[in-house]
């Protein structure tokens, strides 16, 4: 329901011109919970505040439904205030001179609906219900928790039944505790309410856990869009890797790479490696094979040895995490990180030999800057 | 601030024009007018010889800056002159963050008491609170060394009010209301989150306040400092009452005496010399500001998330501070009261046992009988009331655009509006009566009221800049998001959460406009009259109980008006604070 | 004789039309910045409608000749002058007469019938400035001291007496227009009446802004005692304050104050009616409510204190525009001796 295409936003300041959003496109269907993720600087904010109209595109068109909110080549743009959106601040925004039914009555009071008095009561104690915190209305603003707040720039957001939800990475400022809880209660809420949602957010877990779609963003572009579990098992570069959950990276080439799908290989120093290309890479060319913290399996002693997909090496430091135990495994100059199953018994100075499943290791072209091996990560755990 | 390339769609920006950038465009031209005008005939009249008319075809010299800046002690008045306004305006900074912290931040007893005092005590002027201190301290008949010789059975005076430190000290002190009013702005709004967050490191209340509050505050610190020192670089009332005898000649106080000395033909071109370097000296701090300003980003403190302005317990300092702060209201309290003790004789007396039997209520019963006192009073509050209200209102919406938008125009405009600080009351003035001299207002109380607006909206800007950096953007953007208007936004949300601000400078306004002798006393016609004219006439003939009496009623009046407001403007406020 | 008679009716039915004049205009604008007293303005202005059956609508403005000159000019500018009535020294006329503001009248051809002590004050003006304006009052300045600190036989009797060192620090003088001692240039010379002033700076006077300043200060001790004017001083001893003084033995500077009608004012003949009748039968009303007065008005106590003096006593005045060009040279260089720095 929401199609923006070609955006462009460009930003000049007095240390030069900054691309921040660079030929972005996407397209969010109804009812989906869209994320764009990133590092800081990456443009996700800045493409958020172009759909909001907080800010102006230089170029581009975006859509929603039938409406055109902008066009740069039609000469169109609509005033951000006349949008039918509702958005959620990282600050939340409350305003402290209100109460929190004022706050949340706020869209329906000064928006573009007139309700009258009793329907403006009806849908601010619904919204204030949906979020828990019905009995709260009457308190004043400053006299809130940060989750209250949180919960009332929510419902102030929702009060208004917008076709469109905006989020500009609500949950950061909120304890880790209750991060884990609002995760999950807000995507419910939302999936209730079947509201299309765009959310913008630097935490992986976050996008992760709450998306149908994710869009990785860098340096002002879209690097690659699609369901969680595919951008996590199949990135398409080293930065996407790295960026969700951090991988394990050896150089390598392929040398084995089927006409259409199936598995390809890999020659690396450690040995041939059957996995997945992803992102393009082709035959011959350098190549790295990426493999997620899960993607091994410990290889009991009495099993047989096969020639590919083993690594075996001198294992560093464990590190028991409750359901997963976390290996760091040395294997000649490499260092990896794995995540075995908890029960093994493993211990630091152990020698042992992991499996690298092949549905779990993907092979991308060898980008610029990671030319390391080793576990590399960029993104938040 | 960044601003975004116009090149593509220029189609777009038609749409966006009404709101934001048609209400831009009346704004400047309503700062032009008011602005503008002054600073040309500023330019122009420091160019002029001594009898010639500004906006006239008068052929032009630089005589002016000659006499003004050419004689061969320039260097010692430019020097002396820096002293005296960096001395007092650093006193007066210093003993108003203490204060203002001790009154916003922390339970301090009577704290309301000190926001009472210290308007009130704006409104006094500051020739006649120079003469206040000079009737406590001159040492032949102070009376602080009177009864300091009496008690201690001294032969000569132990306090001299004619040195460079006197200068400095009393009028450092008695710049503390006005800048009192500017630092509780700035603390108004800072997240006490911040604050709280030292203490729970282990922080004691002195490291929390050099280490976090000192520096958070330091930008709108920084912008009130070149303010008042701007304003100070002007000053000349208790350098002609008190550093005229100790031979402390500072720049205002020469252009002064040989601009009014020669009583016939007054020479403006020389206020105007001085206005026009102290211009191009305000051009180059306020550029210095802005370039700070942008670091000031980082600054910016109203999120609104957790918005709780909790006080800080004294504990047991609580004592020693109050008492601080009560000694400061005596320093300030005793030549107010030497005033009221000369209000209430036929003449100064000195103050003994025997006088008191003088006192008489003459004076104030005269005043009030006047008619002529009672159409200035009227007169009086339509200029302040209505000086204020525009004054604070275009400098809030020029501040708005300034820090919001960041676009260069609005950028410009705010340094604009801040340019009449230069220029000395005199000249603007009289620029008034020259550019509206053809005008249905000449002779009006408007003129007073353009010039005050003028003349104000410099401080009004500091005042709102410093309140919208610490606003962080977000709550505006949440109401623009949930469908408000951009003129919905400004009254619903900027306005009500800056109100405490915007009230505290429209009050320090009408304290100002009130007190303000010299624009009234050059633009007076029988149509304008205010309590500032009559109370200099008094202080001309010389009356000088008669016109203590009127100062002290202008006190007492100003004390009802903030008394009243707290009790209307203030309680909104009471309530978002935990009764903790 | 006929001729006499001819002009004297010429002179008489000048007078009835200024009067009538006066009857039809009906108001009347004053720009006078003493007497300021409002009660002053009505016991005046209701004496004057009293003298000549009017009725007249009347504004008084207390402005200051040194406000008064900038607005004036900028009116007369463009040609919409509002004073009736305007009062500054010979310096103020002279520059504003240069501009067209003033010109001549003949005060005395037209009231002297109604009016006969129009002559002196017609004719007290400089000679280049005859019939511009009339003699108002005279500044006078003396020597004043506060009774509770200085006895009258120890109070200094010539003003280089100040030079004393018992009076350091103990003695007021004022700063803003260098009055008296441009003055006393006229008869000392300019290199002597400096040095004057540069010896009293070194016995460290109480500096103020104005003669009235002096005065207050000597009242509330700030000063024990100083050169003041004689309506500063007797303005005080009216009150009651304890202020006592003399005129010097040498010299007594005398800075009179004249008023004048300009040219273009809106009512004419009511302002040059009052101004005639206002510098000879108003001078006994001023100086009863108000102290003011005239060391040549017949009735003035101040004239009479004036014939009282010695012979030897000089009077000092401007007698032409040489010595007020003079004067204004030597006070520029009092103002920036004034604000100097400490020798």
């Amino acid at each position: 329901m929401l199609r923006v295409e070609g955006l462009q936003k460009v930003f000049v300041s007095a240390s030069g011109i900054m691309r921040a959003v660079h030929d972005v496109s996407f397209t969010v269907a109804t009812g989906q919970f869209f994320t764009l993720l990133g590092p800081s600087g990456c443009g996700k904010t800045t493409t958020l505040h172009c759909i909001a109209g907080l800010e102006i595109p230089d170029a581009g068109e975006i859509t929603m439904d039938d409406t055109v909110l902008f066009s740069g080549a039609r000469g169109i743009d609509l005033a951000a205030h006349k949008r039918d959106i509702g958005m959620v601040f990282q600050s939340y925004a409350i305003w402290p001179h209100m109460t929190v039914f004022e706050n949340v009555a706020f869209p329906l009071v000064y928006g573009h609906r007139h309700p009258g008095a009793a329907e403006v009561q009806k849908r601010v104690t619904r919204a204030l219900t949906l979020v828990h915190l019905d009995g709260l209305a009457d308190r004043p603003a400053p006299f809130l928790s940060g989750g209250q707040q949180q919960r009332v720039a929510l419902a102030r957001a929702l009060v208004h039944e917008p076709p469109l939800l905006l989020f500009d990475e609500p949950l950061s400022n909120l304890d880790a505790k209750l991060r884990d809880e609002m995760r999950v209660e807000l995507r419910q809420l939302i999936k209730s309410l079947g509201m299309t949602t765009i959310y913008v957010t630097h935490d992986q877990v976050e996008a992760l856990a709450m998306s149908d779609r994710i869009a990785l963003m860098r340096d002002g572009r879209i690097v690659q869009e699609g369901p969680p579990r595919e951008v996590y098992f199949h990135p398409n570069d080293a930065f996407v890797a790295e960026f969700l959950g951090g991988s394990n990276s050896l150089p390598g080439r392929m040398i084995d790479r089927p006409r259409n799908g199936g598995t390809a290989v890999v020659e690396t120093a450690l040995g041939r490696f059957v996995c997945v290309p992803s992102g393009g890479a082709a035959l011959g060319s350098p190549v790295d094979l990426v493999i997620r913290p899960e993607g091994f399996r410990l290889c009991g002693a009495t099993e047989g040895s096969k020639p590919f997909n083993r690594i075996k090496g001198k294992v560093e430091i464990t590190t028991f995490n409750g359901g997963v135990i976390e290996v760091w495994l040395r294997v000649g100059e490499v260092l990896f990180r794995t995540k075995l199953d908890s029960f093994a018994e493993v211990q630091p100075g152990d020698m042992i030999e992991l499996e690298v499943l092949a549905d779990r290791c993907s092979a991308i072209p060898t980008a610029g800057s990671s030319n390391t091996a080793g576990f590399v990560t960029r993104g938040h755990d | 601030m960044i601003e975004a390339i116009k090149s593509m769609s220029p189609v777009i920006r038609i749409s966006r024009i009404l709101g934001p950038r048609g209400v831009l465009g009346a704004l400047a031209v309503i700062t032009f007018i008011l602005v503008l005008g002054p600073l040309v005939v500023l330019l122009h009249t420091s160019l002029l010889s001594s009898d010639a008319l500004p906006l006239s075809g008068a052929p032009l010299t630089l005589a002016n800056y000659v006499s003004a800046f050419g004689s061969a002690d320039t260097y010692v008045l430019v020097r002396n002159t820096l002293w005296y306004a960096g001395g007092s305006v650093s006193i007066a900074v210093v003993v108003s963050v203490m204060i203002a912290w001790l009154a916003e931040r922390t339970d301090l007893p009577f704290r309301r008491l000190v926001h009472v005092l210290m308007f009130s005590w704006m409104a006094v002027p500051p020739l006649v609170m120079a003469f206040g201190w000079i009737l406590l301290l001159n040492p032949n008949n102070g009376a602080l060394n009177v009864a300091l010789k009496a008690a201690f059975g001294l032969r000569e005076s132990p306090l001299n009010i004619y040195s460079m430190w006197a200068m400095i000290a009393i009028t450092g002190v008695s710049l503390v209301p006005t800048t009192f009013v500017m630092v509780s702005n700035i603390l108004r709004n800072m997240d006490p989150q911040l604050e709280r967050a030292g203490f729970a490191c282990g922080a004691n209340r002195l490291t929390v306040f050099r280490r976090i509050t000192l520096p958070l505050i330091s930008p709108g610190l920084l912008s009130l400092a070149i303010y008042m020192f701007m304003v100070m670089l002007q000053a000349f009332d208790v350098p002609l009452a008190v550093g005229l005898t100790a031979r402390v000649p500072v720049l205002s106080m020469r252009i002064y005496v040989l601009t009014t000395g020669n009583e016939d033909l007054p020479n403006y071109g020389l206020s105007a010399a001085l206005g026009v370097v102290l211009m191009a000296l305000a051009l180059l701090l306020i550029w210095g500001y802005f370039r700070l300003e942008q670091t000031g980003e980082r600054f910016r403190v109203v999120t609104g998330k957790a918005f709780r302005p909790r006080r800080v317990r004294l504990g047991r300092w609580r004592p020693v501070m109050g008492g601080l702060v009560l000694l400061y209201f005596a320093t300030m309290l005793l030549p107010l009261a030497m005033l009221l003790w000369t209000s209430l004789l036929p003449f100064y007396q000195t103050p003994s046992v025997a006088a008191f039997s003088a006192l008489t209520l003459f004076n104030y019963r005269d005043i009030l009988a006047q008619p002529l006192v009672h159409q200035a009073a009227g007169n009086t509050v339509v200029l302040v009331l209505t000086s204020a209200t525009l004054a604070m209102t275009l400098a809030s919406l020029i501040s708005w655009y300034s820090v919001r938008t960041g676009w260069r125009f609005a950028r410009w405009l705010d340094a604009l509006a801040f340019m009449p600080i230069a220029v000395p009351h005199i000249v603007m003035a009289m620029a008034i009566m020259v550019l509206y001299l053809r005008t249905p207002l000449h002779g009006t109380l408007a003129l007073l009221i353009l010039a005050h607006v003028g003349i104000y909206i410099a401080f009004g800007t500091r005042t709102m800049n410093a309140a919208l950096l610490q606003l962080h953007r977000e709550l505006e953007d949440a109401a623009t998001a949930s469908g408000a208007s951009w003129g919905t936004t400004l009254r619903r949300i900027v306005l009500p959460i800056l109100w405490p601000q915007f009230l505290n400078g429209w009050l320090w306004v009408v304290a100002h406009s009130a007190r303000d002798l010299t624009v009234p006393l050059m633009l007076m016609s029988t149509g304008n009259l205010v309590v500032a004219s009559l109370l200099w006439l008094m202080w001309e003939y010389p009356n000088i109980p008669g016109a203590s009496a009127l100062a002290i009623l202008l006190v007492v009046t100003l004390m009802s008006v903030v008394v009243g407001m707290q009790h209307i403007g203030m309680r909104g406020l009471e309530r978002h604070e935990p009764t903790k | 004789m006929l001729l006499a008679a001819i002009s004297g009716a010429r002179a008489q039915s000048s007078f009835d039309s200024v009067l009538s004049g006066a009857r039809l205009e009906g108001a009347i604008e004053i720009w006078l910045g003493s007497p300021s007293s409002s009660h002053v303005h009505r016991a005046l202005l209701e004496a004057f409608q009293r003298r000549f059956g009017l009725k007249v609508h009347w504004k008084w403005v207390a402005l200051h000749s040194a406000r008064a000159t900038a607005r004036l000019m900028a009116e007369a500018s463009v040609g919409r002058v509002s004073a009736d009535i305007v009062g500054g020294t010979s310096d103020y006329i002279a520059t504003l007469s240069e501009r067209g503001l003033f010109r001549p009248y003949p005060w005395t051809g037209v009231f002297e019938t109604a009016l006969p002590g129009i002559r002196e004050p017609s004719e007290r003006s400089l000679s280049e400035l005859r019939g511009l304006c009339l003699a108002w009052f005279d500044s006078v300045y003396v020597i004043a001291w506060n009774t509770n600190f200085v006895k009258a036989s120890e109070a200094p009797r010539r003003f280089s007496d100040f030079l004393d060192p018992k009076w350091k620090g103990r003695f007021a003088l004022n700063v803003l227009g260098g009055a008296p001692f441009d003055l006393l240039a006229l008869e000392l010379g300019d290199a002597d009446a400096l040095k004057l002033v540069r010896d009293l700076l070194a016995n460290r006077p109480i500096l103020k802004s104005g003669t009235p300043a002096v005065g207050s200060a000597i009242t509330t001790g700030e000063a024990h005692l100083g050169i003041s004017s004689y309506v500063t001083v007797e303005r005080a001893r009216r009150n009651k304050e304890p202020q006592e003084f003399r005129f010097a033995e040498d010299y007594v500077p005398v800075l009179p104050l004249y008023i004048c009608v300009p040219e273009n004012s809106p009512h004419p003949n009511t302002a040059r009616l009052f101004a005639a009748w206002v510098v000879t039968e108003g001078i006994p009303i001023v100086e009863r409510m108000d102290a003011s007065g005239r060391i040549t008005a017949p009735d003035s106590s101040m004239a009479k204190a004036i014939v009282a003096l010695p012979a030897t006593t000089r009077l000092i005045q401007e007698r032409s525009l040489a010595d007020v060009a003079r004067t204004r040279a030597v006070s520029s260089q009092l103002s920036v001796l004034f604000t100097g720095k400490h020798e």
